[in-house]
């Protein structure tokens, strides 16, 4: 048997290189030693703020508790995101953490939602969604026992906050923080492999396996390794961002907001004492001044922070791990926060690191198994963010190329079983069921051409009168919970809802 | 009411239990959408006589759809409950593989691990030893799984043991009744439309069947999609070399028993299944098998041969036409029967329903996971080749890739690949390569950090739990009796 893993250094303080130092110091045997260098002279990113529920899960897992969680990082909860102005100008719909309705006679709920439009128009998937209505009415609770459907729920959280918050837990649990920049990195000469990390200070840090948390820069799997990035950026049009922090909303909504600009979209994510907002953009097509003063007049407050203006390129490293050190965070790959996938895909990379965790030789097939798991992670969401470009219909020259782009077979795949048979591609793992898809087709106006010849078989005034039973019942369950606001402040109570690695809850049975 | 462009007839062709079973429920699922069910019902060949159907757990949503009362069905057709399959790999010590799962939470590593660290010479039945399951049907108890995760009884799942003539003749009663068309005839012609579509089927009875949609259940020569549509046969004996099946009936045991066993031979496996009237037992080999004397051996003249065809056509569904079980596939019926894979399928299917338009993507969508079904059951049934001493590396080389890394990732680091569509649940697999010889290399090392005597303290109480249930646990013979009561 090889030697097991001693010594393990993470580089970088961010989101991830906490994330994963919190994460290894609870679910590794205690005799490694964790070690994290960071430097201040750098910082972070200092964006990253939308969540998704898994992360619910992750709390769980370290045996953080959810209200402190919440308090400490000056979190709101979050039910949904809202998309302003996707698909046409005119368009909004949310996606919520939830399924949509209930299946009927083991057919699936959207095909009478389809059949029940025939006869009212004006209904929207959303009056289907209790976190929808939870959302839309500034309403907060977890999910309760009685309710028809469950839910899941996230938070918006200030990201320099989450980092203190896991350092101290890391910290509390033996990791050792080293600050510090790293000049040089000693490979080994024979198999490539990383010893060292020279610090400026003159400082080595030795370690057996190395965690590559340092964000965009990469500097361990790109710089010393050489791993390729391969780059989306013929699908994701957008490679700048521009953030701003605005005062605290009197009344925090409980869902994220984006609203799509001529050349991108803009952010708003409620936070307890500030709000962040920030700008995604192409550079083919705005200015960094001009795009900051679109954030500037779409916040319509002034600012109380410096513009933090940041550049990227979409796509991501087809061997995040590899030889002795594994990528995690934004050195692995970039997906744009659109659907809040980042902090989910650190989680992911940080759960799959621990289960395939090598020996001190690193390499074989629990290395590929990561890889494998990985490069299927970032596969889907990226499908599913390039539908939110692809399906619309606005006049600008940025939205018409979107349009117009030749998309992966993959998602041309998935989108024709959608228009041709209103059925939705099936897959087990990795992010985003039927109830997202959904929710982004019907909500860009990707309109199928029928639906279920079993459903089509009931007349559609009968069909909308039964669903609009079943959103009057879930209106009033949402009417029931307390104001957002209060909620915040007074912490959740009460036995603790399921947190399972899913977006929609504990009861939504796919 | 029923829209225009809705299937309004179905024409399923077959001589079988998947005929049977696909032509009732569809009668039964697509009556409130007015659709007219056809079930031609070819003369079956001498070898498919006494088959058994050792169903897996899955069978029951099926049942579901049918509505059928369980213990009336199970009577009808001479059946048992089965709690799993019993193993005896030649020259190494057996095990058991129960159905379900065993439902303990990680603490703190999952729960196999502790197993891989403390009886890496046994995992495999010190490991399925924590299954209510398998404890019960040693003991020739049995129970019904409970909805409440604090019993130590909704680990349960079980599956029926049913003779498959008497399961033909009870669905094509009730089917009947319900409305089915029932037709006894052969199959004489298939006739093929423009846009590669069925036309119609000739009957021997001179009938000529116009239908909006064929079910292909007719078995390996897959007449419709195979012949008629000319779709292309990707051959698996390379890897699955069972391609024939004998089987015998013998008197029942003493007291019936809620399992099945597996067993393997000098020339493949044979299968034991008990009904209320008999045993049945199988064998899985080759043409090379002394057939013969296997059936000599039990007292028996020799029955007739049924051929296994292992493999899958490049598509199940096209056109207007659906293949189910062997006819679209066979990944050999070792331990996953063709009337799991052809419900699976079913269900499938009635999930994606089509219209007359027929969409190509829906066509699509099916054939892509039912793919993937047949594959995870093909990679399942191969699995149990490492049971062969003969088995050399190279062999293993070519194995399908699936496989193969399943392989590498359990043998060097205890950790089973999840795929979007698996045949068994993990624990089977875990039990599986265990019982058959793979050693993971490693465990998890979260099991160090635990004082002395954890693990052996939580494999206690565990067993201390299974105790109390199966003190309170009836038989098989009283559940049976109670049953008819
Ligand atoms: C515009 C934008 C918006 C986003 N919004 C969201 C969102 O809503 N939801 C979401 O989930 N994700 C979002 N993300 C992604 C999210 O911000 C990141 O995934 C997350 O912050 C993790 O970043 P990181 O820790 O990998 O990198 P960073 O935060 O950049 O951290 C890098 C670390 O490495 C250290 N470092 C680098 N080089 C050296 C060196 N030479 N020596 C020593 N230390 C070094 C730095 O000091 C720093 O500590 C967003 C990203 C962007 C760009």
């Amino acid at each position: 048997m090889t030697a097991a893993i001693e010594r393990l250094v993470i580089l970088g303080g961010g989101t991830a290189g906490w994330m994963t130092a919190a994460a290894l110091s609870r679910l590794l045997p205690p005799d490694i030693k964790i070690r994290l260098v960071e430097s201040e002279q750098i910082g972070t990113v200092g964006v990253g703020e939308a969540t998704i529920p898994h992360l619910r899960q992750f709390n769980t897992l370290l045996g953080i508790d959810e209200n402190a969680f919440v308090q400490a990082t000056g979190a709101t909860y979050k039910l949904a995101i809202e998309f302003n102005g996707w698909g046409d100008a005119g368009s909004r719909y949310l996606h919520p953490f939830s399924g949509f309705g209930d299946d009927l006679n083991g057919i699936d709920f959207h095909h009478y939602f389809l059949r029940a439009r025939k006869h009212r128009p004006d209904l929207t998937l959303d009056d289907f969604s209790l976190a929808s209505w939870a959302a839309r009415s500034g309403r907060f609770g977890p999910p309760r026992p009685e309710f028809p459907t469950g839910y899941g729920y996230a938070f918006h959280l200030d990201a320099g906050r989450y980092a203190r918050f896991l350092r101290d837990y890391a910290e509390a649990r033996g990791v050792e923080r080293i600050e510090g920049r790293v000049a040089q990195v000693e490979q080994d000469p024979d198999s490539g492999h990383i010893r060292r990390l020279h610090l400026e200070s003159g400082q080595a840090v030795e370690g057996q396996l190395f965690v590559d948390c340092s964000g965009f820069r990469a500097l361990l799997i790109g710089d010393t390794l050489g791993v390729g990035y391969q780059s989306w950026r013929h699908w994701l049009p957008c490679n700048r961002a521009v953030a701003l922090g605005s005062p605290a909303m009197a009344e925090p909504p409980p869902y994220t907001r984006v609203t799509a600009s001529g050349a991108g979209w803009i952010w708003r994510i409620p936070l307890q004492h500030r709000t962040g907002n920030g700008h995604v953009y192409s550079s083919d097509h705005l200015s960094d001044e001009q795009a900051c003063e679109q954030l500037r007049i779409a916040i319509g407050k002034p600012a109380i922070t410096e513009p933090n203006f940041i550049r990227f390129e979409p796509g991501y490293r087809a061997r995040s791990w590899d030889k002795n050190c594994v990528a995690v965070g934004l050195s692995s790959g970039f997906l744009e926060p659109l659907e809040s996938t980042s902090i989910y895909l650190i989680q992911m990379a940080i759960l799959k690191l621990v289960t395939y965790f090598p020996n001190a030789r690193c390499e074989g097939p629990g290395q590929d198994a990561f890889n494998r798991w990985m490069a299927l992670e970032y596969g889907r969401v990226r499908d599913f963010l390039i539908l939110h470009y692809h399906a619309n219909r606005r006049p600008e020259a940025f939205w018409q190329q979107c349009r117009e782009m030749t998309i992966p077979d993959e998602l041309a795949r998935k989108l024709a079983l959608f228009k041709e048979a209103a059925a939705v591609e099936h897959y087990e793992h990795g992010l985003f069921g039927l109830p997202s898809w959904l929710a982004v087709y019907l909500g860009q106006g990707v309109t199928p051409d029928g639906c279920d010849p079993r459903v089509a078989g009931h007349p559609p005034h009968k069909v909308a009168a039964h669903l609009q039973g079943m959103a009057d019942t879930l209106k009033r369950c949402a009417e029931s919970l307390p104001p957002h606001a209060e909620a915040v402040v007074r912490g959740v109570t009460g036995s603790p809802a399921p947190a399972e690695l899913s977006l929609y809850g504990g009861r939504y049975g796919r | 009411m029923v829209a225009d462009t809705a299937l309004k007839h179905i024409a399923v062709v077959g001589a079988g239990a998947v005929a049977h079973a696909a032509a009732f429920t569809l009668a039964r699922a697509l009556k409130p959408s007015g659709v007219e069910v056809t079930l031609v019902v070819t003369p079956a060949a001498p070898g498919d006589q006494q088959q058994v159907e050792i169903s897996q757990p899955a069978l029951h949503e099926l049942i579901g759809i049918w509505g059928l009362p369980e213990p009336a069905l199970l009577k009808a057709c001479d059946g048992l409950y089965g709690l799993g399959f019993e193993y005896q790999p030649l020259g190494r010590e057996g095990f058991f593989l129960p159905f379900g799962r065993h439902g303990i939470d990680p603490a703190p590593a999952s729960f196999e691990q502790g197993f891989f660290k403390c009886h890496p010479g046994a995992i495999a039945q010190r490991y399925s030893e924590h299954f209510l399951a398998t404890q019960a049907a040693r003991r020739g108890q049995f129970d019904f799984p409970v909805d409440d995760p604090r019993s130590i009884k909704s680990t349960l799942r079980y599956g029926l043991h049913l003779d498959h003539s008497r399961l033909c003749d009870t669905l094509a009663d009730y089917g009947e009744r319900l409305g089915l068309r029932v037709c006894k005839a052969s199959l004489d012609d298939v006739e093929r439309g423009v846009d590669e579509r069925i036309a119609a089927v000739r009957l021997g009875n001179g009938e000529r069947l116009v239908a909006d949609f064929y079910i292909d259940a007719t078995g390996a020569e897959s007449r419709l999609l195979g012949e008629a549509l000319d779709v292309g046969f990707e051959d698996w004996e390379h890897w699955l070399p069972w391609t024939v099946q004998s089987q015998l009936s013998l008197p029942p045991e003493a007291q019936p028993q809620p399992r099945a066993r597996l067993c393997q031979t000098d020339f493949g496996w044979e299968r034991r299944a008990g009904l209320r009237s008999c045993e049945r037992i199988d064998a899985l080999g080759t043409a090379q098998t002394d057939w013969v004397g296997w059936c000599r051996a039990y007292g028996q003249a020799d029955e007739a041969l049924r051929a296994l065809r292992p493999g899958r056509r490049e598509v199940f569904w096209r056109g207007n036409c659906l293949a189910l079980g062997d006819a679209a596939g066979s990944a050999t019926p070792l331990v996953l029967s063709e009337l799991h894979w052809a419900c699976k399928a079913l269900l499938l299917w009635l999930e994606l329903y089509p219209d007359k338009r027929l969409s190509n993507a829906l066509q699509g969508e099916y054939n892509r996971r039912a793919g993937a079904m047949l594959a995870a059951i093909r990679d399942f049934h191969l699995a149990h080749r490492l049971a062969e001493t003969g088995v050399t590396l190279e062999q293993r080389d070519a194995w399908p890739a699936s496989l193969r890394f399943r392989l590498s990732l359990f043998e060097t680091q205890g950790r089973l690949w999840p795929e979007d569509e698996e045949a068994v649940p993990q624990e089977a697999w875990i039990i599986l390569l265990t019982g058959l010889g793979v050693q993971p290399a490693r465990y998890d090392r979260l099991l160090d950090a635990l004082p002395d005597g954890q693990l052996a303290d939580l494999h206690r109480r565990i067993q201390q739990a299974l105790d109390r249930a199966l003190a309170t646990m009836p038989t098989l013979s009283k559940v049976l009796a109670r049953d008819a009561g």
